[in-house]
């Protein structure tokens, strides 16, 4: 079907809709006469607005009584059907994908042309601020699941001729439509060309979510750190389009993925760019320290129990001495059960009903944790510790899989070899992130290797009158910013 | 595109200067000039200018080929492997002493015992990972550490300034220059650092600056090194000569009459990442002039091949680090030392010549033509 040119004759239009959706009660085909000519409206049950339809479509052609003048089809068009988003299309390419999105088709007969029509009738989420990213100051919006929404916000922000939006189409079964979106006169060329290229060659059946595409995009699919961006606001997409990187935007998705992706961007949030840069420049100092503290901590405080007992103060030594007395538990096995703990009552506190979560919280976190310490099982130190580890793990929540996982290979690392073993994996890590580029990006840039310019918009950050290029870590083609 | 940047190799050549000089060898130096021993650190500095002095000369002339190349140019296919396999003996000379300094260096510092099977056996594979990594990859890592092992070291030197005395370094050379030529003798080992430059050769863009960019890190460090030797013999005088690894009982001995509650321990963590960089930066070398000096063409091959010779040299002076010095100090390795040490530059200045020659013999072949 997808290669034959609409036909002359309606019925056999029909016929082959039909025979593509296999007859389907769901598939509605509702004939009438504009001016003696037979025409039909073809959609699907539930998906497009029958309202709209009947008010739009089939009420004008009836009440029709004039007299045709001139093509019939534009008359159709600019006096019967009277629509914002009206298509002419030739043949059935894509029909029955767009049949299934909630578009209506009107066939006329002895026309070998069809009318698309925007009429379906799914409710979209409102849009709203981002549970995962709010913000104190600055733009509230969040994307939401319609690609033509997300498109919208993100143009309402870059009122700009050189936005350009590449759209695709992948996945066998599900045809959804993923937007490659880049400034023209800003991005690198090679890098989008390439972003498109890898997008084409997907060849799968489905695409439920932008994270589908993460996975294909990845250029180093073995490994276990995130390697392409992600966001849920306009105006962070805006704002990484702006120094050169590409947006991909999917259908479904309100998770539009960003590449080049560099660590530091993880750091950096929203707010810093709203608020006064010395704020900024703190606020980013403290989430790397809650890095630090989050992947080290536990390991650090298994190594010196174990191993290195001389590099803390006596007084310091002699309090966690004293409660650390007794316990069943090695200090290695102590820290590892609590962290195992922890992971399980986050796990179990993300699925449960809200409602339960509270308790949870409460029965997990004060009655567990309480009665543990109380009967002498684990000790106040090692709940503290892995507390804290906790709660600095979500300063920076877009990284807390990875750094999660990475406080346990500390934790291990430290409990079997000390400092010496946290020295070796850390050093380890650092060496393999250093090896990985995304998309001409170095990963640990602006650092490794070290791009002074772009250290203004790091751990440290100038006032936004002092970034005048762009980011060089980012491939690009247009380096001014400011005053060009 | 060259694997590093400029700031990289002045990064690799500044770490390559500080690694190896303070743990064994302020006692090596302690033990021939006494309160003198950073006279030998002044000297040695010295000789080691002049040597970067022509290395950076020959840069400027040839800022694109690789050491191999100019080798293959100049000297053909069998000299050349025989000075690589002279470059390998060297730069695995000093990872096997640094690699026997870092054990030492835990003993003393982070374990009241640790088993050298699980000290060894992950040191190799984080060694070995780097070596399978490209230098490019070292290159950005050290960058990251680079700021934090200068915290480090000056860190480690403000602690010992409260006990430092100026009398314990007077008089100035009063046993006469013998005993510090003696020490600058024995302990060249721990010098001849521009031959990091040499084996990093046509690996960088050279530009204008780049001669006086590494200069100016190299001084940086020199002095510190300088600084460094000074304080130890202002803190421990003739007693130096026993105290190893100089890095960390510096400011042990100095401030901290206590075993417990140390505070410079975050200079240790960041002493060993140094030492663990140095080694791999090494057994770089030495995979490079391994491959260049066998027929092994597979890098992985090469590298496990190095690294079990590594494996073996210390299990052969079975984590001795006495014996190791005992070794790398003795006349005949000092003497091989210090020929490996001018002859390379050497060479690289006779490269200059022949093909300086070279190009006076075409002039004139030209002009006879001409005639």
């Amino acid at each position: 079907m997808e290669d034959e040119k609409i036909k002359k004759k309606l019925q056999e239009n029909i016929k082959i809709i039909n025979d593509n959706f296999l007859n389907s009660k769901d598939l509605i085909v509702k004939t009438f006469n504009v001016c003696k000519t037979k025409c039909a409206i073809v959609y699907l049950k539930g998906l497009a607005d029958v309202k709209v339809i009947s008010e739009f479509v089939l009420k004008p052609a009836m009440e029709n009584k004039n007299k045709i003048k001139g093509n019939f089809v534009e008359y159709i068009k600019t006096n019967i059907i009277i629509f914002p988003e009206i298509e002419e299309v030739q043949d059935f390419k894509d029909m029955s994908t767009d049949i299934t999105k909630g578009k209506a088709f009107v066939f006329l007969d002895g026309y070998n042309v069809a009318l698309k029509l925007e009429v379906d009738s799914l409710k979209e989420r409102s849009i709203q601020e981002p549970p995962t990213s709010a913000v104190l100051k600055g733009p509230r919006e969040g994307f939401v699941e319609n690609i033509k929404t997300n498109i919208a916000l993100v143009k309402k922000i870059l009122s700009t001729p050189n936005l350009k939006v590449e759209n695709l189409k992948v996945g066998k079964q599900t045809n959804t439509i993923i937007s490659v979106m880049f400034l023209d006169n800003i991005a690198e060329p090679e890098i989008v060309a390439r972003i498109i290229e890898r997008i084409k060659n997907i060849n799968i059946d489905g695409v439920i979510d932008s994270y589908y595409v993460a996975q294909f995009l990845e250029e180093h699919r073995e490994s276990i750190f995130k390697q392409v961006g992600s966001t849920e606001k306009p105006d962070v997409v805006a704002a990484k389009l702006l120094e050169g990187r590409v947006a991909i935007l999917v259908d479904g998705s309100p998770i539009v993925l960003t590449l080049p992706f560099m660590l530091i961007e993880d750091l950096q949030s929203g707010d810093d760019y709203y608020g006064q840069h010395s704020h900024a420049k703190l606020v980013r100092v403290i989430r790397f320290i809650s890095i630090l503290i989050t992947v080290l901590l536990p390991g650090m405080y298994i190594a010196i129990q174990l191993y290195h007992y001389k590099a803390i103060p006596l007084n310091f030594l002699t309090t966690i001495m004293n409660t650390t007395t007794g316990l069943p538990l090695t200090p290695f096995a102590e820290i590892l059960f609590v962290l195992i703990l922890f992971e399980v009552l986050y796990e179990a506190s993300l699925r449960m009903p809200k409602y339960l979560g509270l308790a949870l919280s409460v029965v997990g976190a004060l009655i567990l944790g309480d009665t543990a310490v109380k009967a002498g099982l684990i000790s106040p130190p090692s709940v503290m510790i892995v507390a804290l580890s906790g709660i600095t793990l979500y300063t920076v929540p877009e990284q807390a899989n990875q750094l999660s996982l990475l406080r346990f290979l500390n934790t291990l690392a430290g409990g079997i070899l000390g400092f010496y073993g946290m020295i070796l994996i850390n050093l380890f890590i650092i060496i393999y992130l250093n090896d990985f580029d995304s998309y001409g990006s170095a990963y640990l840039a602006p650092y490794a290797p070290r791009i002074k310019e772009d250290l203004k918009d790091a751990i440290s950050k100038v006032d936004i009158t002092n970034m005048k290029k762009r980011p060089k870590s980012i491939p690009h083609k247009n380096d001014i910013r400011q005053g060009g | 595109m060259k694997e590093l940047t400029e700031h990289q190799v002045c990064v690799l050549l500044s770490l390559s200067i500080i690694s190896i000089k303070f743990i064994v060898f302020p006692a090596l130096y302690a033990k021939f000039a006494y309160q003198n021993m950073y006279w030998c650190a002044v000297f040695s500095s010295i000789i080691d200018l002049f040597f970067l002095g022509i290395t950076l000369w020959f840069l400027k002339r040839n800022p694109d080929k690789t050491l191999k190349e100019i080798l293959l140019e100049n000297f053909g296919k069998v000299l050349t492997k025989i000075i690589y396999f002279i470059l390998f003996v060297y730069f695995f000379a000093k990872s096997v002493l640094i690699l026997k300094e870092t054990h030492n260096f835990f003993l003393s510092n982070l374990f009241d015992e640790i088993n050298w099977f699980f000290f060894i056996f992950p040191f190799l594979l984080l060694i070995g990972y780097m070596m399978y990594k490209t230098i490019r990859t070292i290159g950005r890592t050290v960058e990251i550490f680079y700021v934090l092992i200068a915290i480090g070291l000056i860190l480690g030197l403000i602690i010992p300034l409260t006990n430092f005395k100026l009398d314990n370094i007077l008089p100035f050379l009063n046993n006469g220059l013998n005993p510090v030529f003696s020490g600058v003798f024995k302990g060249n080992f721990s010098y001849g650092d521009y031959l990091t430059i040499i084996m990093l050769l046509g690996k960088f863009k050279v530009t204008e600056k780049t001669s006086s960019k590494i200069f100016k890190y190299w001084s940086l460090t020199t002095i510190l090194v300088i600084v460094f030797y000074l304080t130890y013999a202002g803190v421990f005088n003739v007693m130096g000569l026993t105290q190893n690894p100089a890095i960390s009982k510096l400011p042990l001995n100095a401030s901290f009459p206590a075993t417990v509650s140390r505070l410079d321990w975050v200079t240790i963590i960041i002493w060993t990442i140094l030492l663990i960089f140095q080694t791999g930066v090494y057994m770089i070398f030495c995979l490079e002039s391994f491959i260049n000096f066998t027929s092994v063409t597979n890098k992985s091959v090469g590298i496990f091949i190095v690294i079990t010779l590594l494996f073996v040299s210390a299990l052969a002076l079975y984590l001795n680090l006495e014996l190791s010095v005992k070794i790398v100090t003795s006349n005949v390795f000092a003497i091989i030392t210090i020929l490996m040490q001018v002859s390379i530059p050497l060479l690289l200045l006779i490269s200059e010549m022949i093909k300086k020659r070279r190009c006076n013999n075409n002039d004139l072949i030209k002009k006879s033509v001409k005639e």
